[in-house]
């Protein structure tokens, strides 16, 4: 298949010798936005690392666009340009002297002209409304300043391929909210989209494709997001909802802890 | 979820709070260490946008001149000389809209220091000459010489003037800027980066320290042995290395998945400007006198 | 243990300087070759710890307080070439942010706290934890260290500004930098260290190196398969370099005259004397008749500081390109 971005067979990866991630097969096509969903240590964040070519698995094989990811792959420009990961916390993935220079990084690390990199770099922090703290040193920004910088800083790449983890984490709702217009916004432009959470509401409103990780670090489910987010046994069984979360709901109601809070649908 | 009986009852009568009197020493100590950090960095910001003679000038000639002056101070011989050569910071100090007190803040410490110091150097049991004051003790002759007290305000002034210096570039200077005004100077980038990412993770790390200091002092409530914070103290420690260590690997992947590959790549810097090279004209005459005054 | 500016004379900064030239110039050399960027951000955190280590201060026996180095602890964790280019960082920017430890002084605080003790903590760790330690071997390895390592890098600064007095002069014989010769400046050193400061060193040491193992078996580098010709080649650069290595041999402490000194330690420094001698003769000015002495001076100067503006535009042409 010519659509076809990531395949993974089989994949197991270990820290020493506690488990990440087991038999893990995933098939990524373009232009899908696909969730990953599962709580905390399931698995979520070393996927996505696999998937960066950060980590290499202990087992399995891991291909991109046909092609097999391995180390020699993944240091290549041209993969770097391609796939974009925005990490959970964004202080580690700021560590340049000022948000310009933070914005700057990638594109210059990707060998573009300096024209060039001062340009988009410009255009992406305009489009962020970060001009006005082009000076300031990121760590001196509010946590949703943080983020956005965070992204900018990786869409200053233009990536085909984003990978977000947890993107919604410590954002205050009126920032989600913002983070789900552009991710909106850059659906609509081709471009693919993982996406590791556990806010089930991001990964309704957002994804068309949910795959659900269990503690036991497998994938238990892969499906429509409509048809994963209605079945409360699995998502029982995967610690994603838990019981007094649905107290006064019929179907599953953690749309309460979204975003958008959405009560009205319900009532 | 069952909740223990006694959470429910009043621990202690209402009214002011007494009892077990202030945290520990050292636990205040450290908090204020780390909050005393943070101000010093967040009042250069201020400075460094002002509108000043030092702040215009470009940072890699900023910092260029003012090492020469640092090292003009320590060649001088004369006190003489370096006095004249604070005056030199003075009018810097006036001229970069430096306010007195901050300037201060930062001299005082290591020249009361000095000060202390040298005050046995003022005697003739090390440093012998022509007697200022003395008297005998049990036949042992303890005076004050010319000598020695030139020799400790020597040392005493020639501190105070090159901390001076430091604090004045330090105080008008954004760390970025600093750290770029290294690179002017031929430092590899390594170090640069090196620098640059040291500073961005003093600051998380202060505030994990920060954070679990606030929090044993909300939970202290009578004294604890010396060994208990000793021990206290080592693992705060030791938590921190564990956290440095993990954020740097999430650091190396995260500038590996934006195409880094080892080197960096920086944008061009700006040309020096005539004011530029005048400053550093008039910091090396500086230096060029101090050789042999 | 930090020496502030103006305590150490010209002559000595620049010989440390020059000393810790080739340190940094191998370490990050070998950091770049060694795992490529995984270092980079490992060194740089190492050397926030490290500062931030130098800012937290432990209760000491009388109520007083006092902080660690923490050199052995970096060194033990990650190896002895990433800590001293770490100690160098965060002893860098405590001299650029924070005042403490001179800019001109760096190299010397580089030289005893980021070179000598983070060399011979790793040193003395690896010899008394050879073989197959019991954990109470370990940790008392790691004590000792800690224990030495501070001590010696203290030692080495006391030396450093104990032959201030003997090196630098005025014309008529008086200290023109630390005015305090060997016999006072090594025991006013050596004593607290010996007794409060190093004990907290190698508490200090021990207590989160052993956390450090307990919790991260993997992470302690170059484990089992450690070469020690690096080790050596320091150990003997040390002791070319440093007088350290020279006085060891010699005699007692406090005893020497002046010119002893002068000889044993101004060899390198002789060098850079007829290096001044000569810029002296190839300016103008001095002893240039018809014009009065210091007119003639202040031209000199001006000249100099003219040549200095011309060779920094010219350096700067390239600067632009880069």
């Amino acid at each position: 298949m010519n659509d076809e971005i990531y395949r993974l067979e089989g994949v197991e990866y270990h820290y020493g010798k506690v488990p990440a991630l087991k038999a893990i097969d995933l098939t990524v096509t373009k232009g899908e936005c696909l969730s990953v969903l599962g709580t905390n240590g399931s698995g979520k964040s070393t996927l996505l690392k696999v998937l960066d070519g950060l980590y290499f698995p202990s087992a399995g094989r891991v291909s991109f666009c046909g092609e097999p990811l391995t180390e020699e792959c993944a240091s290549r420009s041209s993969f770097r340009a391609r796939v974009g990961f925005i990490f959970e916390d964004p202080d580690v993935q700021l560590f340049s002297p000022t948000v310009h220079d933070e914005v700057a990084f990638g594109p210059l690390q990707l060998g573009l002209a300096a024209e060039e990199v001062l340009t988009r770099t410009g255009e992406v922090m305009d489009m962020f409304g970060l001009s006005h703290v082009s000076d300031r040193p990121p760590h001196t920004l509010s946590a949703g300043e943080k983020k956005k910088v965070a992204i900018a800083s990786v869409l200053a790449v233009n990536p085909e391929i984003l990978l977000l983890d947890e993107p919604t984490n410590g954002l205050d709702p009126r920032t989600q909210v913002w983070l789900i217009k552009l991710l909106e916004e850059l659906k609509r432009l081709e471009k693919t989209f993982v996406i590791a959470t556990h806010d089930l509401s991001l990964a309704e409103d957002v994804a068309e494709r949910t795959v659900v990780l269990d503690e036991s670090h497998r994938i238990v489910a892969d499906g429509k997001s409509i048809e994963i987010m209605g079945n409360k046994e699995l998502l029982l069984s995967a610690n994603l909802i838990h019981e007094h979360a649905h107290r006064h709901g019929e179907t599953v109601h953690s749309h309460s802890h979204g975003p958008f809070s959405v009560h009205d649908e319900h009532e | 979820m069952k909740i223990p009986a006694w959470f429910g009852a009043e621990t202690t009568p209402p009214g002011p709070a007494r009892g077990g009197g202030q945290t520990e020493g050292f636990v205040e100590k450290n908090l204020g260490a780390v909050t005393g950090f943070m101000k010093e960095v967040l009042e250069s910001h201020e400075y460094s946008h002002r509108k000043g003679m030092l702040q215009a000038i470009e940072a890699r000639a900023r910092t260029g001149g003012i090492i020469i002056l640092v090292v003009s101070a320590a060649f001088m011989e004369k006190i003489l000389s370096l006095l004249v050569l604070a005056l030199v910071a003075a009018a810097i100090m006036r001229l970069s809209q430096v306010d007195g007190p901050s300037l201060l803040k930062r001299v005082l410490p290591p020249a009361l220091f000095t000060g202390i110091l040298v005050i046995p150097a003022f005697f003739s049991f090390i440093t012998p000459g022509s007697e200022i004051v003395g008297f005998t003790v049990a036949g042992y002759r303890i005076a004050m010489t010319v000598e020695g007290v030139e020799v400790g305000l020597r040392l005493l002034v020639r501190v105070s003037v090159m901390v001076s210096f430091v604090a004045l570039l330090f105080l008008t200077t954004k760390e970025a800027d600093l750290f770029r005004g290294l690179k002017g100077l031929s430092v590899p980038g390594f170090f640069i980066t090196a620098l640059f990412m040291t500073f961005r993770y003093i600051l998380i790390l202060l505030k994990t320290v920060e954070d679990s200091t606030l929090s044993r002092k909300s939970r202290t409530i009578s004294r604890t042995a010396l060994k208990g914070s000793q021990g206290w103290f080592a693992g705060r420690v030791a938590f921190l290395l564990q956290r440095s260590i993990n954020i740097s690997e999430e650091v190396t992947m995260a500038m590996a998945s934006r195409g880094f590959k080892g080197k960096i790549k920086t944008l061009e810097e700006k040309n020096l400007s005539g004011r530029d090279y005048l400053w550093l004209g008039f910091t090396s005459f500086l230096f060029f006198i101090a050789l042999g005054v | 243990m930090h020496i502030p500016d103006g305590y150490l004379g010209p002559r000595t900064c620049i010989a440390l300087y020059a000393a810790m030239l080739p340190v940094w110039l191998v370490s990050s050399r070998r950091l770049d070759k060694a795992l490529k960027i995984k270092r980079l951000p490992l060194i740089a955190l190492a050397a926030a710890f490290t500062f931030v280590v130098m800012m937290f201060n432990i209760p000491i026996p009388g109520g007083s307080t006092g902080h660690m180095v923490g050199g052995a602890v970096v060194a033990i964790v990650v190896g002895p070439w990433a800590a001293s280019v770490a100690l160098s960082i965060a002893l860098a920017l405590q001299a650029m942010l924070f005042g403490d430890g001179g800019i001109t002084a760096l190299g010397a605080n580089c030289f005893n706290m980021a070179f000598i003790m983070s060399f011979s903590g790793y040193l003395i760790y690896r010899l008394a934890a050879s073989g197959e330690p019991t954990p109470k071997r370990r940790w008392a390895a790691m004590f000792l260290s800690g224990y030495v390592a501070v001590n010696i890098a203290a030692l080495a600064a006391a030396v450093e500004l104990g032959v201030q007095p003997a090196l630098e002069q005025t014309l008529d014989g008086r200290p023109l930098y630390a005015p305090y010769p060997l016999a006072i400046a090594v025991p006013a050193m050596m004593v607290p260290h010996l007794l409060f400061l190093g004990p907290i060193e190698g508490l200090g040491t021990a207590l989160i190196v052993s956390y450090v193992f307990r919790t991260n078996e993997e992470l302690v580098v170059e484990r089992g398969r450690l070469s020690t010709r690096p080790l050596w080649a320091a150990l003997i650069i040390m002791i070319i370099l440093t007088p350290l290595g020279l006085l060891a041999a010699g005699t007692p402490w406090g005893e020497w005259g002046v010119e002893e000194v002068k000889t044993l330690v101004g060899y390198v420094p002789e060098g850079m004397q007829r290096l001044a001698g000569a810029w002296k003769g190839v300016m103008p000015g001095y002893g240039m008749g018809g014009i009065s002495n210091v007119l003639a001076y202040i031209l000199s100067a001006l000249l100099g500081s003219i040549a200095v503006v011309t060779v920094i535009y010219l350096l700067g042409r390239p600067w632009q390109r880069r």
